[in-house]
């Protein structure tokens, strides 16, 4: 009689204290953060990475007993993949709904059409999923960047060039918003470090044949040849230097060099380029192991940018809540000023228009049907295969 | 560095190929021409369709585009023929324009069906790659093999055109129907073999141009742009001119590339169109309507 006495005491303090660990912040009303998500439309595939992140990071706030002292709740609408509906539906999370935190849509377009009604309520929103310098130059206070800014996109590829002691660097880019940013970024930084720069020019969206342009680059001798492309120009791009043979030793190919249909597409042609890239489950940032096992975990399937980039963002608006110590709005913009941190995504710091001045691309190179990261140097899985070999002696 | 004489005859070599492909890509355009004196605005569809047919061909059957290419020339042979058939016949002789709105309206059937069933992806078919070296220049295998391709077809069929009794025909409808049918020609006939062999001149050179460039169902709109190019700049109805203005436009489009920018290669279709229609409306080899 006695032991069972006991036994049940002991059953009923552990049970207290698992309560208390698990959800110390039981019994009080929950904070509340609010977002819309194309759960269906054109963006609905990618934008599920998005979901799940949050979702994500929701349960390991409230393992970590809490936001100030509080539990963390998500509500979430669908907003069709359609920038429209995403501010209306933003409208409603802030008016109707009265969330206490708002966290961003996927894509930039919704963003930018969400921002336009945070802005208005003055609701901070960090934008995990949001590109484009433009909008950031609205003058807007509390939308907040997370993503890697353009003006940091290819700046690695220098450092790596230089490294090698090549001399030369021809830019070809599509005449896009975001690389009007980031190839003259990158352009810049070459010339100022030393490396000559004998070609840059803009395509339009849609060329197909880039040969004459390449044959241009070969007659002037670049050592570098940065292709600022995404799928499929990256592909032709290297399939064209290839054709006129012309050997770069060292050919970026782009964002769009990054995805696995870049090698199904070229094979063993994709040997030796370089890519760049926002994320990688293997970057040695804090956390980013425990991050992509628990992901794996809960969802059975790898995490993406997408999903690691909300993350990341999350832990940023987390951080900047604790920073603040309330949910009050300006508080908390005044935090997310201020804080410079690492999250699993890479670095974070903004300037004062809240967007992102201190995450980069990474930069990886195909080795062997793999990517192994490059640049920057901290995170590195393998050495630069560097100069590449002339076309003529790869077999 | 840009002024080396090897340079330029690298250039020359290279504008000379894309030529060979734009002369291929306007002749079935200029041959319906000729005898119908219509535009076709669906030929550009016509050559996708072909296009799409190789590279079907290439992914799911594993057959080299040169093998499926006569295939598809085939069907898009018999597509023409039955458009020609139950489409044309009933509009031509009537409005010259709305000849010219049905074919437009086909045009953007066949571009809309084909999103739908194609998707909006773009193919390639990346068999051939690298290059040759001949006497110092650099010959893109692809290229060269897709050139010489379309020079043979194109010799074919000036070949067939100028002594096959069919061909006699068809010179003879494009020079005069009327008087074409009291010299016993079958004008109808003539017809439906003219614009069967119009498709099948457009697919192939779709095929050959899917092994260089890549597309999708709306790359015919812009082929087509280059083919009208090529036999206004040539002459309309002339196969000899069209050859010349197609080798005009692809050197001017390489020069103007390198030179200047990309950009610019893609407007000397248009530059060169312009300076024609100024100074010799009729087109290089083209002779005037009297």
């Amino acid at each position: 009689m006695r032991t069972r006495w006991y036994a049940l005491v002991a059953v009923a303090a552990l049970a207290a204290l698992a309560a208390g660990t698990l959800s110390p912040a039981s019994g009080q009303n929950p904070i509340v953060v609010g977002a819309s998500i194309s759960q269906t439309g054109r963006l609905a595939v990618t934008a599920t990475y998005v979901l799940q992140a949050y979702q994500l990071w929701v349960d390991d706030v409230n393992a970590k007993g809490g936001l100030l002292g509080r539990p963390v709740t998500l509500k979430v609408y669908d907003d069709k993949s359609d920038p429209g509906t995403g501010a209306k539906l933003y409208e409603k999370l802030i008016v109707d709904d009265k969330v206490d935190l708002v966290a961003g849509p996927y894509s930039t377009p919704v963003s930018a059409a969400a921002s336009t009604v945070t802005e208005k309520y003055k609701k901070v929103m960090v934008a995990p999923m949001a590109a484009g310098d433009a909008l950031w130059k609205r003058g807007y206070r509390y939308l907040i960047q997370t993503l890697t800014p353009s003006s940091l996109y290819y700046i690695g590829v220098v450092d790596l060039a230089l490294e090698r002691g090549l001399k030369t660097i021809a830019f070809m880019s599509e005449d896009s918003e975001a690389l009007r940013v980031a190839t003259p970024a990158a352009a810049d930084l070459a010339q100022k470090k030393g490396l000559k720069v004998v070609h840059n020019e803009y395509f339009p969206r849609g060329t197909t044949d880039f040969s004459a342009m390449l044959m241009r680059i070969k007659a002037l001798g670049a050592d570098v040849l940065v292709c600022g492309c995404y799928e499929p120009e990256s592909v032709l791009s290297v399939r064209q230097s290839k054709e006129i043979d012309y050997s770069p030793r060292l050919l970026f190919a782009g964002h769009g060099a990054a995805v696995p249909e870049f090698y199904k597409a070229l094979g063993k042609d994709a040997e030796f380029v370089l890519a760049s890239d926002h994320w990688d489950s293997r970057m040695k940032t804090p956390g980013n192991a425990e991050f992509v096992e628990r992901f794996k975990k809960k969802y059975g399937r790898e995490p993406n940018y997408h999903a690691a980039g909300t993350y990341g963002g999350m832990q940023v608006f987390e951080a900047g809540v604790r920073k603040a110590g309330s949910l009050d709005q300006d508080k908390i913009r005044q935090a997310l000023g201020e804080l410079d941190l690492v999250t699993i995504f890479g670095r974070y710091k903004v300037s004062e228009t809240g967007g992102q001045i201190a995450k980069t691309s990474i930069i990886v190179q195909w080795q062997g049907g793999k990517k192994e990261i490059l640049w920057p140097g901290e995170t590195a899985t393998a050495k630069a295969m560097l100069p590449a070999p002339p076309w003529a002696e790869r077999r | 560095m840009l002024w080396e004489p090897v340079l330029w005859g690298q250039l020359l070599i290279h504008g000379v190929m894309l030529g060979g492909l734009y002369g291929l890509l306007a002749l079935g355009l200029n041959l319906v021409f000729g005898v119908m004196r219509v535009i076709n605005f669906a030929h550009g569809e016509l050559v996708m369709l072909g296009a799409f047919l190789t590279f079907w061909g290439y992914t799911a059957l594993g057959l080299h585009p040169l093998v499926a290419l006569p295939f598809s020339a085939a069907v898009l042979f018999g597509v023409g023929w039955a458009l020609q058939r139950f489409l044309m016949e009933r509009v031509l002789g009537g409005q010259p324009m709305a000849a010219l709105l049905v074919t437009f309206g086909l045009s953007l059937i066949i571009i809309n069906v084909g999103l739908l069933v194609f998707g909006a992806d773009i193919r390639s078919i990346p068999l051939v790659s690298g290059s040759l070296r001949v006497a110092g220049f650099v010959i893109p295998k692809a290229r060269g093999l897709a050139f010489l391709t379309a020079m043979a077809l194109t010799v074919a069929t000036v070949a067939f055109l100028r002594w096959t009794a069919l061909g006699r025909a068809i010179r003879a409808t494009a020079q005069h129907p009327e008087v074409a049918i009291t010299c016993g020609v079958d004008v109808r006939r003539t017809r439906l073999v003219t614009f069967g062999l119009g498709a099948a001149l457009g697919a192939a050179a779709g095929s050959l141009i899917m092994l260089i460039l890549p597309m999708d169902p709306q790359s015919g709109s812009l082929l087509i742009l280059k083919a009208f190019a090529v036999i206004i700049v040539g002459g309309l109805g002339s196969v000899a001119g069209g050859l010349l203005g197609a080798l005009v436009l692809g050197i001017a489009e390489v020069f103007g590339s390198f030179f200047i920018a990309t950009v610019f290669g893609e407007v000397m279709a248009y530059v060169l169109m312009l300076l024609v229609l100024l100074v010799r409306p009729a087109g290089l080899l083209g002779i005037a309507e009297r």
